[in-house]
């Protein structure tokens, strides 16, 4: 039996909450699929959720900016990063919302930034609400 | 054996070290300048993942100066990156790229794309030791001819009468010539074709 099947990692469904302009969908982190992809190895798993965590508060915040300002590079380039990082931690949901952005941001047409950055926020809030209840993770919240 | 990783996302960066560094010795690189600085430096890696997107110069960026350095022909190159259309696929191998790895990748595929770069640089550190040999024994091929050229005419004893058909082959299997003979037999009336080659005592004579 593989080692992910034994993990005590169990996999984290959380309604996303209620935001303007989310729509009224689950935002799932599979993280027994995550930890599959890494081959099983947990410390790892912790250690990149950990990263993402701590990361991801400043990336959403370049990213606002980026819609703010109609900095179409900061928004391609900060789209890009978290799309694969997303994509890594088994979210291809979300990380095709930010490829949307990343597109956005390439082709400079951000007339439909600010809508599609608001459910991504939200998306990547609630996903984060998920990886802190994961055992070792430090609890705590991203700064919106 | 050393592996260079460019990567600007701490994020990657982080998971590249974890999954290769038990078996590389793993230099990082947080951008695509500090890359080819690195790649400057004596002793350099000849095993190198490198990001498509990084501030400074790009993966493939660094792939065509490291293609345009003789010094570093011989560098096993893998881009890393989440863009994989078919189109960027082909531009980063185009760039110079030996390899092209998209996110998200599996730890363990990484690895074995990899361990194939260890093996490929491994067949070329090979194939050169083989080229060193191969020069030598040409050398060592020269030196023995140039001996055999000094063989006492062919007309001569009977124990040269009877090494010469030997030598004669040996010669030729370096030669496109159709006849090798000594000069002291060329000069024969039914010889009137010769030419003198790197010997004053023999002779090639073409078809």
């Amino acid at each position: 039996m593989s080692r992910f099947h034994n993990s005590p990692v169990a996999p984290y469904v959380r309604p996303l909450p209620i935001v303007r302009a989310v729509p009224s969908a689950l935002v799932l982190w599979d993280s027994v699929n995550t930890l599959a992809g890494l081959d099983g190895d947990e410390q790892l798993l912790r250690e990149i959720v950990q990263i993402f965590l701590d990361e991801s508060s400043r990336q959403l915040a370049d990213l606002k900016r980026a819609v703010t300002e109609a900095n179409a590079e900061l928004l391609e380039k900060t789209a890009h990063r978290l799309k694969g990082e997303l994509s890594y931690l088994g979210m291809p949901t979300v990380s095709q919302r930010a490829n949307e952005l990343e597109q956005m941001g390439r082709d400079c047409e951000l007339d439909r930034a600010s809508e599609v950055f608001a459910v991504f926020e939200a998306e990547v809030s609630a996903v984060a609400e998920n990886m802190r209840r994961m055992p070792g993770v430090k609890n705590e919240t991203i700064n919106r | 054996m050393k592996l260079l990783i460019a990567e600007d996302d701490i994020f990657f960066r982080r998971l590249l070290k974890q999954t290769l560094a038990p078996d590389y010795d793993v230099i990082l690189a947080q951008d695509g300048n500090d890359a080819w600085a690195t790649l400057q430096q004596p002793d350099a890696p000849r095993l190198a993942i490198l990001d498509w997107v990084m501030p400074g110069l790009n993966g493939p960026q660094v792939c065509r100066r490291v293609r345009q350095c003789s010094r570093l022909d011989s560098m096993y190159l893998i881009i890393l990156t989440a863009k994989n259309s078919a189109a960027d696929v082909v531009s980063g191998l185009r760039a110079g790229a030996d390899d092209y790895v998209t996110k998200p990748f599996s730890p363990e595929e990484l690895r074995a794309r990899v361990k194939i770069g260890e093996r490929i640089l491994d067949l070329k550190d090979s194939l050169a030791e083989r080229s060193v040999e191969a020069d030598e024994a040409s050398e060592r091929e020269t030196l023995l001819q140039q001996l055999l050229l000094s063989l006492p005419c062919r007309a001569g004893s009977d124990v040269n009468q009877r090494i010469w058909p030997g030598v004669e082959a040996y010669l030729r299997q370096g030669s496109e010539a159709q006849d090798i003979s000594c000069l002291g037999c060329s000069l024969l009336p039914d010889r009137p074709n010769t030419r003198v080659t790197n010997s004053s005592l023999w002779t090639i004579q073409d078809e």
